[in-house]
């Protein structure tokens, strides 16, 4: 693969780099892949999967995406469609390993993972490892892969009711917890 | 309002997914695998149409086709004389001084036709 069309492929838009994959071109679902691999990877992470997994996941999520490419109409992003995708894989293996475990039991602090670019290093990681597996979770599949509240209950096979109990408390911690790092950066930035 | 504000906000910092570090090793991972099934499925069409032919050969070779195509090309071969045959027999004999003109009318007029039909069909060929 030359420069020329490499740096040719980094000009195109998402839906036409679909709309060339859905022609059978992987060439330029890798650029797809090169583009979203870390939004999709770094989603199934914050779900609570463990980096592995959520490697392996986002790979599967992405041959997926490849074989249904031809689906993706750009009416919503390219990343929230794979995105959709990864999270229903996650659940469904979560399901298929018999882990879905709900109860209110909050998680252990995960290993911070390196990031290319640590300066933009997002504090919401820090704040979604004080939910439970529950509330990370709902949250997670609600604002991180945009599914409602009702497709939530049902992917996860527990009550509507149940589901927004778990969004509303993990957002009320999640308030507190971003309110509690903009108060501590505004004191260091003072201090 | 402020919920609705903290949700956006929510949503806004999911969507700004970090680089992972290793984010060029894993498209390295995924374009080689999507490769792999790519080559995997073209040989495995491949071997379905190459054992398909075959099959389809041995059936053909199995239900004696080159007997019965030499038996239709004989049943031809005969109805075609046989044709010809009675043409010619109806066919009013053309005598010129006492010479049977038959035969060879039919001839000239058959070549005549042939002629004709190949001016036509170059004409054709040439317009387009």
């Amino acid at each position: 693969m030359g420069a020329s069309s490499t740096r040719v492929l980094t000009g195109l838009h998402d839906v036409e780099l679909a709309a060339l994959a859905a022609a059978g071109g992987r060439r330029e679902f890798g650029e797809l892949v090169r583009r979203h691999g870390s939004a999709v990877r770094g989603l199934l992470r914050r779900m609570g999967a463990d980096p592995a997994s959520a490697d392996d996941l986002a790979q599967d999520a992405f041959l997926i995406a490849f074989e249904r490419v031809a689906e993706f109409r750009g009416e919503g992003t390219f990343v929230a469609w794979v995105r959709r995708i990864a999270a229903r894989l996650y659940l469904k293996r979560r399901a298929k390993d018999a882990q879905t475990v709900l109860e209110a039991d909050p998680r252990e602090p995960e290993p911070v993972e390196t990031y290319a670019d640590a300066g933009s290093r997002i504090d919401l990681d820090e704040a979604l490892n004080g939910l439970s597996k529950a509330e990370r979770l709902s949250v997670s599949l609600c604002y991180g892969a945009g599914l409602s509240h009702t497709e939530v209950a049902e992917a996860l096979n527990i009550p509507l009711g149940t589901v927004k109990s778990h969004v509303k408390r993990g957002l009320d911690k999640l308030r507190e917890r971003l309110a509690q790092e903009v108060v501590g950066a505004g004191s260091v930035a003072h201090g | 309002m402020v919920e609705r504000d903290f949700e956006a906000q929510l949503e806004r910092m999911f969507n700004q997914a970090p680089v992972l570090a290793d984010n060029d090793a894993f498209t390295r991972r995924v374009t080689g695998k999507l490769n792999r099934n790519w080559r995997l499925r073209a040989v495995g069409i491949a071997s379905a149409g190459a054992i398909g032919g075959v099959i389809a050969v041995s059936q053909l070779i199995g239900s004696g086709l080159s007997v019965r195509l030499s038996e239709a090309e004989e049943r031809t071969e005969q109805a075609a004389t046989g044709l010809f045959a009675d043409a010619l027999s109806a066919m009013p004999p053309l005598d010129i001084g006492g010479y049977d003109m038959g035969a060879n009318l039919f001839w000239i007029v058959s070549a005549m036709l042939v002629l004709v039909a190949g001016a036509f069909s170059t004409r054709l060929f040439d317009e387009a």
